[in-house]
């Protein structure tokens, strides 16, 4: 393998690790903040993208722009689901909560397979194949365009949690929720509002995959599986964190593909095991949420 | 300014508060002392609203709190400082401090308020930026008490400041207070040692096993030969 490949593959998976971390952020802050393993958050993604799709082939929205309207609409999905759902069992043990978003994400697939059907489909604008290359290596529009998306999306969050009043509830709840009960905070609402983000970030994360990847009812189970990974792989807590699994864990992708294809799963848990022997608090450690 | 009649609570199926009746006036230094397990947390978790009471009263300024969520009691003007400081560890000094003035909205107020902790305090203006698990357990303590303040309370309660700290902090931690005090705050002294918690107080109840055994001023009480014994071991 060349030199070229190489630099190839280093720029592909870093420009795959702003739409990861994307992918996990929503799910590291709802396990972070509610202590909810919200195994439906592959399926916020895969409705974000149908938002995409559906709003591009039936109105030719441009991909890009529909996002804060897939990031809305996800984001009143995520605030009921947990104010009117979720909210019932909040106080229940950690397997409690991982049934019923598993129910969830069962639910949530079977009706989008019987309203939009099992097929495969590609949101395609004109731009969709245009890129430009550096050297040889080539840099598609719509990877950078995702990944800088990304970066915006995850920053913002960033300004949010630190910089806000509200942003700072919403951590002092993920920290000591009765210490924070004492300064006044409204628990049942930092945890609906977390959790709409958590699902606002996943609806963005599922319209930047429909540029560049086919989607179908069924895409979600990878990415809920991969926001596991990087969560846990760059630790539990923080946006770093975050950032750094998603671009540790786009790498194996990437270069397992090259190097060893089939085998990608394999080696990320692989990964997993020696990064959680090594340090168990994961890579950034446990820092809840700066 | 806060009337306790008839108060039961605990936890679930374990009552650990039975009958307990308490008042404090408006200007007033009141302490709470008991040994551990006598349940004076238990008491102030219920008064803030973090435990539901089973039955009985809790009114302040006239109005019944009893059972209210803890959101609407720091409303009203009750602020805790905890056992334990249970301060936000993954956010600065600073961020901690200002969660205390979350509920308000008086943006002017809140300036004063905070120049003022920083003053009583002037250990925290260094470490603002610092996060609040790097601190040291006295300068937590700090923290804690001046998120307590950022509330702006009618009615502040401390729960076991001295627990763990060396005495000259506790004295300077307490010095602070009484500045807080003499600017006509009313507080709720919780501590273990009766002495000092006695030495701070003007009136004190004495909770022994969730019942209150005994309550009187603080000079009555030291004078007491029970509380000489079983609690100052003289």
């Amino acid at each position: 393998m060349g030199s070229l490949e190489l630099t190839q593959g280093v720029v592909n998976a870093i420009l795959l690790s702003g739409t990861l971390a994307l992918v996990a952020i929503g799910f590291s802050i709802v396990w972070g903040i509610l202590n909810i393993i919200n195994i439906a958050h592959g399926a916020f993604i895969m409705l974000g993208a149908y938002v995409t799709y559906w709003l591009f082939t039936l109105f030719g929205i441009d991909p890009f722009l529909s996002i804060p309207l897939s990031m809305i609409t996800l984001f009143i999905v995520g605030y009921v689901i947990q104010r009117y759902l979720i909210n019932l069992v909040i106080r229940a043990p950690l397997l409690v909560t991982f049934l019923l978003t598993f129910a969830l994400e069962i639910v949530i697939i079977n009706l989008a397979t019987f309203f939009w059907k099992g097929d495969l489909r590609s949101v395609t604008p004109a731009y969709s194949g245009a890129g430009f290359t550096i050297g040889a290596v080539q840099i598609p529009y719509v990877r950078l365009g995702a990944f800088a998306i990304s970066l915006l999306l995850t920053g913002l969050l960033h300004v949010f949690l630190t910089y806000t009043k509200t942003g700072n509830a919403i951590r002092a709840t993920g920290m000591d929720i009765d210490a924070a009960r004492l300064q006044g905070v409204k628990i049942a609402q930092s945890y609906a509002l977390t959790f709409a983000l958590g699902s606002a970030l996943a609806g963005a994360a599922g319209s930047l995959i429909s540029i560049s990847f086919p989607i179908d009812p069924t895409m979600g189970g990878a990415y809920t599986l991969r926001a596991f990974l990087i969560c846990v792989l760059g630790g539990l807590g923080s946006i770093p964190g975050v950032m750094l699994g998603a671009l540790l864990y786009a790498f194996i992708e990437v270069f397992s593909g090259i190097y060893a294809p089939g085998l990608k799963d394999a080696i990320a848990l692989f990964v997993l095991v020696f990064v959680l022997i090594v340090r168990p608090t994961g890579i950034a450690g446990k820092a809840f949420y700066h | 300014m806060l009337k306790i009649e008839n108060l039961n609570a605990g936890y679930g199926d374990v009552q650990v508060l039975w009958d307990v009746n308490m008042e404090i006036n408006e200007g007033e230094v009141v302490a709470l002392v008991g040994s551990n397990g006598a349940g004076k947390t238990t008491l102030l978790y219920t008064i803030s609203g973090l435990i539901k009471p089973k039955s009985g009263s809790i009114k302040f300024l006239g109005q019944e709190i009893a059972g209210l969520p803890s959101e609407d009691i720091v409303n009203l003007g009750i602020s805790q400082v905890p056992q334990g400081r249970r301060l936000f560890a993954g956010m600065t000094v600073k961020e901690n401090i200002m969660m205390g003035a979350y509920h308000r909205n008086d943006k002017e107020k809140i300036k004063e308020d905070f120049d003022f902790v920083l003053e009583l305090f002037p250990r925290m203006k260094e470490r603002l930026n610092q996060a609040a698990g790097s601190l040291s357990g006295g300068e937590q303590q700090m923290c804690a008490v001046a998120r307590g303040l950022m509330a702006a309370p009618k009615l502040l309660m401390i729960d076991e400041l001295s627990l763990g700290l060396a005495p000259l902090v506790v004295e300077t931690i307490y010095e602070a207070i009484e500045r807080v005090i003499a600017r006509g705050a009313t507080v709720l002294i919780v501590e273990q040692d009766v002495l000092l918690a006695l030495e701070q107080a003007n009136r004190a109840y004495v909770l022994d096993v969730g019942k209150v055994i005994l309550s009187g001023s603080s000079q009555e009480l030291m004078d007491n030969p029970m509380i000489k014994e079983v609690y100052m071991g003289i």
